[in-house]
């Protein structure tokens, strides 16, 4: 057991010191646009003799620096590296774990509400009761074996701080027990304030954030963080607003702070020489606390945790609160940017409601907050549906705007613009550790790959391969998969990690999934292996999936093989046996929300759901099967697929993907390009105007073709989904301002509010779409007169704006288009553009027509009727009749 | 005198052709066309006969059954808002006088399998009563024929419908077909309800339902809020049919029924008395045809 636990702490102290370099990889933009914050401090431990005379044990210079401090939004990572500080002993795998107290030295850092300043009321400052930990045991402590713990030998604290039981709940529940010789609680202070007691367990309370009380969902932000043996050290800190938790309670209004606490130990007065007279401890009692005060420590700097034993209390992490770590905080500022929830306070006005796309989710949330602030703008909310649903409701007239990426199938059979708002994409996040457990950022994916993963193809684990013969000859995993392998040289080998025979997608319908489906189905080597065709390795497809039709809006799970009887019988795991189910579905286990795939991207948790903790087989309620979670760092190995704007919002990373043709048998010859500006703006030049339905498609076989090599192939355009007639005037001219917004001053490149965050390719002439901005002011055009007029995607053939704005009597909004007299439709859907257009006087509308349809079936009943009597009287005739004609 | 000999009776022995003349053959071959001219007869009958009476049957015994959950779930409230809805749920009860519409249970969805119980709501379109464009379907002709009475409407006549979020009346404002100006979008804050069946454009009328038939109606007063709306489905479109394995495997048993259901009664007639093998074996071999019947009609097109 040891061995493999010191293996996984190694690997994860390893990823934190790689994290600085991939962090700065992967946030150019987000770290370029807000500049870093650097602080110094001069910290300092000393000690205190029996006789008062104080000798300075160490003292060091520590450097701190945070990439962003301005500007910030819910969950996003910014990155903080340190230098100069104690190095840390008995290191842990998962920093943010709170087991990490529990080294020594650590750099501790935590979101405390308020601000380090004496100019502000004592109630907005920093302390440690507004900073927040996600378990009781970081911030209560207690001791039976001695009445003169390290926390009582502070020289720091005062008299109070410094007695037996500090901060004691009152009353005390009975639930928290006897109270021990020494105890030490810090409560917390919600931002309501509301005070958390904590205690043992948390038997006097905790917040509903805390691990124990249900939780979040969201991992810890507290880091102990591991400071190298030449004094430096990084880590990704993930800062949270009001929205992710609501105690801490940090926003626009609420201001807080990153606190860093480089741990250097509690400075020692074991004799109590600062304490009053009455309050010392005798002398024998004294020396002995001065001696475990200053104890050596357990751990070498550098040194791996060894279970079971425990480090010197006086230089834990555990003691953060402690007056003499506290004093030497640096703390840094964190400035939010204002939330889109802010807008349901400031703006009474009734927002437009525009459905669809989660591809706008970072666009929209920075949009939205400038639209309810700015008095010349009338406030929107994007409600987050999928891009089809939104489309039928637009078609039947039940909401006002949409977000989509495509035309419906045979175009709006009303008239309704596209407007491109934003171009931007799918991308596959991961997590992957490589083979030093540090975090891979080179990861390189192709159609096929993609496709392998997608239909279920992979076994999983060997329960599957021994059991499912169609699968025994395909690798486990992606991992164990020669193709990877040819991609991605020297990712470790993993033969039990169901995640990595998976790639997390959406089980609800979206335009990203239908974008997806046609890059793998444009691909020929994907192609010919979904029909059926083994790769150059011998994997072939699952026969579930074999000829697949794609593209499609959502993934379909076909594979309904159950685990094999012989395991359910066995209840080896007693919520499967309790209720078997297809088990490659299981791990495949695709989610309905996007949001949950971020999550599990930024945190590496693993999606699929076989784990059966503490199943009581008696006792089915208990049978559930679970997810597993999340992963351990050193470990690590989850994919999925994600909006590209997700990608720098929450610091995830994203593989490259095969652009271009690819070669069969040799992957690793393709070109290969990431969702930069670089590779959307190239992805947008093969962009295809679609002048029959107005609108811009993804060109998917130039993308295959060698014209691709350069594009990104998951390049997307968002388009703004607004009917031209029909709308209430109000709805159009919020509408229109919106599309004009969109045009104009929406792509300017920023984190601010009503900037364009990154992962969006802004639509501008530089960026050779100075067309699909020009169509989009057209058509804000089209939808604040709301006459039925979808502008031509070339302006030429637009007709004259004089003629437009003078509508005939009778075609104002809601009258029935085609009752105008002597209106010709100039262009019913389908049929070719540049019909005529010059019908003066007339605004050239898109005809409505009614759907058609035709059974000849529908003849039946009296085809048969007829028939039947005819055949009948034949029969009748042939039966009877020529008895009488021989006679 | 010469002596003449007398004739002499000679008792021929040899064996006498006792086969019928040929003209025998051929009338057995015209008794088997004539028996099968009968049988696809007597099938013609039966098709004729369900269509237009035993599927009445079976719809106003569906309706009998909607209407009484509708009845409880509005008295509950608990009658569905906005989607998710169970195919065949009932939604909402529908009332047009004037085209013999009475107190009709509209359920959700409108396969050929939910159009059986009657109207259906078409999934993709909001609930009637709500803002936005409603669609219902219903056939005109075979399961009561409820929407065969739509082309006596007139502009004006009411339509009424009572949902959970109240009841509402509609004005019919036309009727369109495949190919005309479609209506544009309700205005915000109002309601339409489109009437869909099928009938053909010349006299046969409603015995022919060939193509669709829309009878569009605006509400009059308010409409409420709309729920969430369902995905569409492509297959459920008017006249659209659908071939699924699980109604053909269905069928294939029924089919299998109907074989042996007969067989049975070949073997009881060989058996025993004509009377007692009529008796027993005519219900059993109808209701397996009843059963055929059903299953068959899953497959042809929504309102045929």
């Amino acid at each position: 057991m040891s061995a493999a636990r010191l293996s996984a702490v190694r690997r994860g102290a390893a990823v934190l010191v790689a994290t600085l370099l991939a962090a700065s990889v992967l946030t150019p933009v987000a770290s370029a646009a807000a500049a870093a914050v650097t602080k110094e401090r001069t910290v300092t431990r000393t000690a205190i003799a029996a006789d008062g005379s104080s000798t300075q044990l160490d003292r060091r210079t520590v450097k701190l620096s945070v990439s962003a401090t301005s500007n910030l939004r819910g969950r996003q990572e910014i990155t903080v590296s340190w230098s100069g500080a104690h190095p840390t002993g008995g290191l842990v795998g998962d920093v943010n774990a709170a087991e990490g107290a529990n080294q020594e030295y650590p750099f501790v850092l935590l979101q405390c509400r308020g601000v380090d300043s004496t100019s502000v009321p004592p109630a907005k400052r920093i302390r440690p009761e507004t900073c927040w930990t996600q378990t009781w045991a970081e911030r209560f402590r207690n001791d039976n074996t001695t009445a003169y713990p390290a926390w009582r030998s502070d020289a720091d604290a005062t008299a109070a701080e410094r007695s037996a039981r500090v901060n004691e709940a009152s009353p005390r529940p009975k639930l928290c027990g006897r109270p021990a010789l020494a105890e030490r609680w810090v409560p917390l202070v919600g931002a309501n304030g509301t005070t958390y007691a904590g205690g043992t367990v948390g038997c006097a309370g905790m917040a509903p954030e805390s691990a124990n009380v249900g939780g979040s969902g969201i991992p810890s932000n507290t880091t102990y963080g591991i400071t190298g043996k030449d004094g430096r050290g990084s880590s990704r800190f993930s800062v949270w607003t009001a929205e992710e938790n609501a105690t801490l309670g940090c926003s626009s209004s609420v201001p807080c702070s990153l606190v860093a606490i480089p741990v250097m130990g509690i400075d020692c007065d074991g004799f109590g020489t600062r304490l009053p007279a009455a309050q010392r401890p005798d002398a024998e009692a004294g020396a002995q606390a001065d001696a475990d005060c200053r104890a050596d420590d357990v751990f070498a700097p550098g040194q791996l945790a060894l279970p079971g034993t425990r480090p010197n209390q006086a230089t834990a992490g555990a003691l953060w609160w402690a007056p003499s770590n506290w004093r030497n905080r640096i703390s840094v500022p964190l400035g939010f940017a204002v939330a889109p929830s802010v807008c349901a306070i400031v703006s009474k006005a009734k927002p437009l409601q525009v459905y669809g796309s989660s591809l706008m989710n970072e666009a929209t949330g920075q949009w939205q907050p400038k639209f309810c602030t700015d008095k010349a703008l009338d406030p929107f909310v994007h409600v987050q549906t999928a891009d089809t649903s939104a489309r039928t409701l637009l078609q039947a007239g039940t909401i006002s705007a949409a977000f989509s990426s495509r035309a419906p199938d045979g175009g709006f059979t009303r008239p309704v613009v596209q407007a491109p708002v934003a171009v931007t994409g799918f991308a596959i996040g991961y997590v992957v550790d490589d083979a030093n457990g540090e975090r891979y950022t080179q990861l390189r994916m192709n159609p096929r790959l993609l496709a392998k993963l997608l239909t279920e193809s992979y076994p999983g684990n060997a329960l599957v391969k021994n059991s499912y013969p169609a699968l025994s000859g395909n690798p486990v995993n992606i991992t164990l998969d020669p193709e990877f392998q040819a991609l991605n040289p020297g990712l470790p080998e993993k033969t039990n990690t169901e995640a990595a025979a998976a790639l997390l997608t959406l089980s609800s319908e979206a335009d990203l999934v239908y974008a997806l489906t046609s890059y793998l189905d444009q691909d020929p080597a994907a192609r010919a292996w979904l029909d059926g065709a083994a790769d150059p390795w011998g994997m072939v497809v699952n026969p579930k999936y074999k000829g697949l039709d794609l593209p499609v809006y959502s993934w379909p799970l076909l594979d309904d093989t159950l685990a094999p009887k012989s395991y359910i019988d066995g209840w080896t795991n007693p919520c499967y046996s309790n209720s078997p189910s297809p088990y490659l579905a299981l791990i495949a286990n695709p989610t309905a929300f996007v949001s949950t795939i971020v999550l599990n991207m930024q945190y590496a948790i693993s999606n699929v759901n076989i784990e059966c903790p503490n199943g009581d087989r008696n006792d089915p309620s208990t049978l559930r099967l679970q997810t597993q979670g999340r992963q351990q760092p050193g470990f690590r190995f989850v994919l999925g697929v994600v909006p590209l704007s997700a990608v720098s919002r929450y610091s995830l990373t994203a593989a490259r993907l095969q652009a271009g043709p690819g070669s069969s048998a040799h992957p690793e010859t393709a070109s290969f390009v990431a969702g930069d500006d670089t590779g959307l703006a190239a992805g947008a030049r093969l962009f295809h105007a679609d002048a029959a339905n107005k609108t811009w498609t993804v060109d998917y076989p130039a993308l295959a073709s060698a014209r691709g090599k350069d594009a990104y192939p998951g390049t997307i355009p968002v388009f703004a989904d607004v009917p031209t007639s029909g709308l209430a005037k109000d709805d159009a001219a919020k509408a229109a301002e919106l599309l004009r917004f969109a045009a104009t001053d929406g792509q300017r490149r920023g984190i601010a509010n009503g900037q364009l965050p990154p992962g969006y390719l802004p639509i501008t002439r530089a960026n050779a779409l100075g067309a699909l901005a020009g169509y989009t002011l057209r058509a804000a055009k089209a939808v604040a007169a709301q006459q039925g007029f979808v502008p031509f995607l070339d302006p030429a053939q637009d007709p004259k704006p004089a003629v437009v704005a003078k509508p005939p009597a009778g075609a104002g909004p809601g009258a029935v288009p085609g009752s105008v007299p002597g209106a010709v439709p100039a262009a019913v859907p389908g049929a070719p553009a540049g019909a005529p257009v010059t019908l003066a006087g007339v605004p050239v509308t898109d005809q409505l027509r009614t759907l058609g349809a035709h059974s000849a079936l529908g003849y039946g009943v009296p085809v048969i009727g007829f028939a039947g009597l005819v055949i009948g009287l034949a029969g009748a005739v042939l039966r009877w009749a020529p008895r009488k004609v021989r006679r | 005198m010469s002596t003449l000999e007398q004739p002499r009776t000679v008792v021929r022995r040899e064996p006498v052709l006792g086969a019928p003349p040929p003209a025998r053959t051929w009338t057995e071959a015209q008794l088997g066309i004539a028996r099968a001219f009968l049988v696809v007869g007597v099938v013609t009958v039966w098709v004729l006969v369900y269509v237009l009476v035993l599927s009445a049957f079976e719809a106003n015994h569906a309706q009998h059954r909607l209407y009484g959950e509708l009845r409880t779930q509005l008295a509950l409230g608990t009658v569905p808002t906005g989607a998710p809805i169970a195919g065949g749920a009932p939604v909402a009860l529908l009332d047009a006088p004037r085209a013999g519409i009475d107190d009709l249970v509209v359920v959700e969805g409108t396969s050929a399998t939910e159009l059986q119980q009657g109207p259906g709501h078409l999934r993709g379109t909001v609930l009637p009563g709500q803002q936005g464009v409603s669609v219902l379907l219903g056939r005109a002709l075979s399961y009561g024929g409820p929407f065969g009475g739509l082309g006596k409407l007139r502009t004006g006549d009411r339509i009424t419908v009572t949902t959970s979020q109240g009841r509402f009346s509609y004005a019919v404002t036309g009727a369109r077909r495949g190919g005309d100006p479609a209506p544009a979008a309700p205005e915000a804050g109002s309601g339409r309800l489109s009437l869909v069946t099928a009938l053909s454009g010349n006299r046969l009328g409603r015995l022919a339902p060939t193509d669709p038939v829309y009878v569009d109606a605006t509400l009059v007063g308010k409409a409420a809020a709309p729920g969430p709306v369902s995905t569409k489905v492509d297959d459920e479109q008017p006249l659209d049919s659908r071939v699924t394995t699980g109604t053909l495997a269905e069928l294939v048993l029924a089919l299998q029924l109907l074989v042996g259901t007969l067989l049975g009664a070949a073997w009881a007639r060989s058996r025993w008395t004509p009377l007692a093998a009529w008796l027993s074996a005519a219900p059993v071999v109808l209701a397996a045809l009843w059963l055929v019947s059903l299953l068959t009609f899953r497959l042809l097109p929504n309102l045929a």
